[in-house]
């Protein structure tokens, strides 16, 4: 009888801690899409005007240039594997690629 | 002969930047060597001047722009090519990009670099970061500025204002994504860096532009001198600045000049006297500290010649 509540108890932790885990992948997964919708929205206002699309003075962008050089590196590694779509389909999994 | 610091007091911020402001032509020049000296007086004083056509050099008889010499005694003087200090910055940020984005030269795009010298707001920039650099140069106790054309001035003015608003946005959207980054990193058990270059930049560029916007519109450390002269186009840009000066930076000169003042019977022979009249007394009705230098025959070129000014100076509205 002990034996049975104690595995149903088991069962009800790892399900309990299952939930749980799920739960904290969907925030996370919500949290990196907001985190990668505005870093997308930052890069496009900052790099913006160097390509005519002028959202703030091009001496502001130009200013924060150096700042950004490892997202500008990241981003151009991925424009240039924009028609990779197995990159793609590996990124749709999550993590960096 | 009148004293022209008290028509400016309060001067107490070290160091105190006197921008003398109009249409070209009007006398600038001459005003500001005529402030910048009488300051000297008082301590190290520093004029710079701004305007393309070089006047400066010609009446203090220098050589070598972009220097800072001893004119006299605690009075220093330098002219500034803004247009070759645009050059200056364009190249540094071009060599930046080519570094950045080294794709560029294998696209053979890198003609992109070379158009920056046209970006809007370059030389304005240039005259910004002099500016806010002044503001923390503890070397003089007055640095008077001997402004380039109205447009760019008044532009330039503008632009720490307009600068905080963007870097405000900024600032929330890249607080926002270093949070996130961190919280992520944390719930999956990650090790993350707090700090972020562009936040710590952003930041920075916050407190340089505050700072200026603040020393702008603080009179005890930045002193407007407008100057016109008897024309309807000089009058007109005059109360343009004024406008200006009032809705943008809620300031007003300290001192209004009316430069190159015709004597009476020369206006009458010219035919100018009743036009004249008029500019002087809607001069006369504006609000502020003014005075009025006289037209004089020969036109001054040199140091001597612009300070003998002095004793011709009449006091419209004093202290």
């Amino acid at each position: 009888m002990f034996k049975v509540f104690k595995k149903i108890l088991r069962e009800f932790i790892s399900f309990v801690s299952g939930v749980n885990q799920a739960i904290i992948e969907d925030s996370v997964s919500a949290l990196e899409l907001e985190h990668n919708e505005l870093e997308a929205t930052f890069l496009t206002i900052v790099l913006g005007p160097l390509v005519g699309v002028t959202m703030l003075s091009p001496i502001l962008s130009l200013e924060l240039l150096e700042a950004l050089k490892n997202e500008v590196k990241i981003l151009e590694n991925r424009a240039v594997r924009g028609e990779d779509v197995l990159g793609d389909l590996m990124a749709s999994l999550g993590g960096e690629w | 002969m009148i004293n022209l610091v008290d028509l400016l007091k309060p001067i107490e911020g070290a160091p105190h930047v006197v921008m003398v402001l109009g249409k070209g032509g009007v006398g600038k020049t001459s005003t500001s060597i005529l402030i910048s000296r009488e300051l000297s007086e008082l301590g190290r004083t520093l004029l710079v001047s701004f305007d393309p056509a070089k006047h400066i050099l010609k009446y203090l008889n220098i050589d070598r722009p972009a220097e800072v010499i001893e004119v006299s005694d605690g009075f220093f003087v330098s002219q500034l090519d803004i247009e070759a200090s645009a050059r200056e910055l364009t190249s540094r940020y071009s060599d930046l990009i080519s570094d950045l984005f080294p794709s560029l030269s294998v696209l053979n795009l890198e003609d992109i670099t070379k158009a920056l010298k046209y970006a809007p707001g370059v030389e304005e920039e240039v005259f910004l970061n002099w500016l806010s650099n002044a503001y923390e140069n503890k070397n003089f106790r007055f640095i008077v500025i001997d402004t380039p054309p109205t447009g760019i001035s008044l532009r330039t003015l503008t632009l720490p204002k307009l600068y905080l608003i963007w870097l405000e946005k900024l600032i929330n959207i890249r607080e926002r994504i270093v949070s996130l980054r961190y919280v992520i990193a944390k719930t999956l058990g990650r090790e993350i860096k707090v700090s972020d270059p562009a936040l710590i930049r952003l930041y920075e560029m916050r407190e340089k532009y505050s700072k200026v916007k603040e020393a702008l519109t603080d009179p005890s450390r930045t002193s407007f001198v407008a100057v016109t002269n008897p024309e309807p186009l000089p009058m007109y840009e005059l109360k343009e600045v004024l406008k200006f000066l009032s809705e943008e930076l809620s300031a007003s000169p300290k001192l209004l000049v009316m430069n190159k003042v015709l004597p009476e019977d020369i206006a009458v022979k010219l035919g100018s006297y009743e036009e004249q009249k008029a500019i002087i007394e809607e001069f006369t009705s504006l609000s502020g500290r003014s005075i009025m230098i006289p037209y004089v025959s020969n036109p001054p070129s040199k140091l001597e010649d612009i300070l003998r000014l002095r004793e011709a100076v009449t006091v419209v509205k004093g202290v």
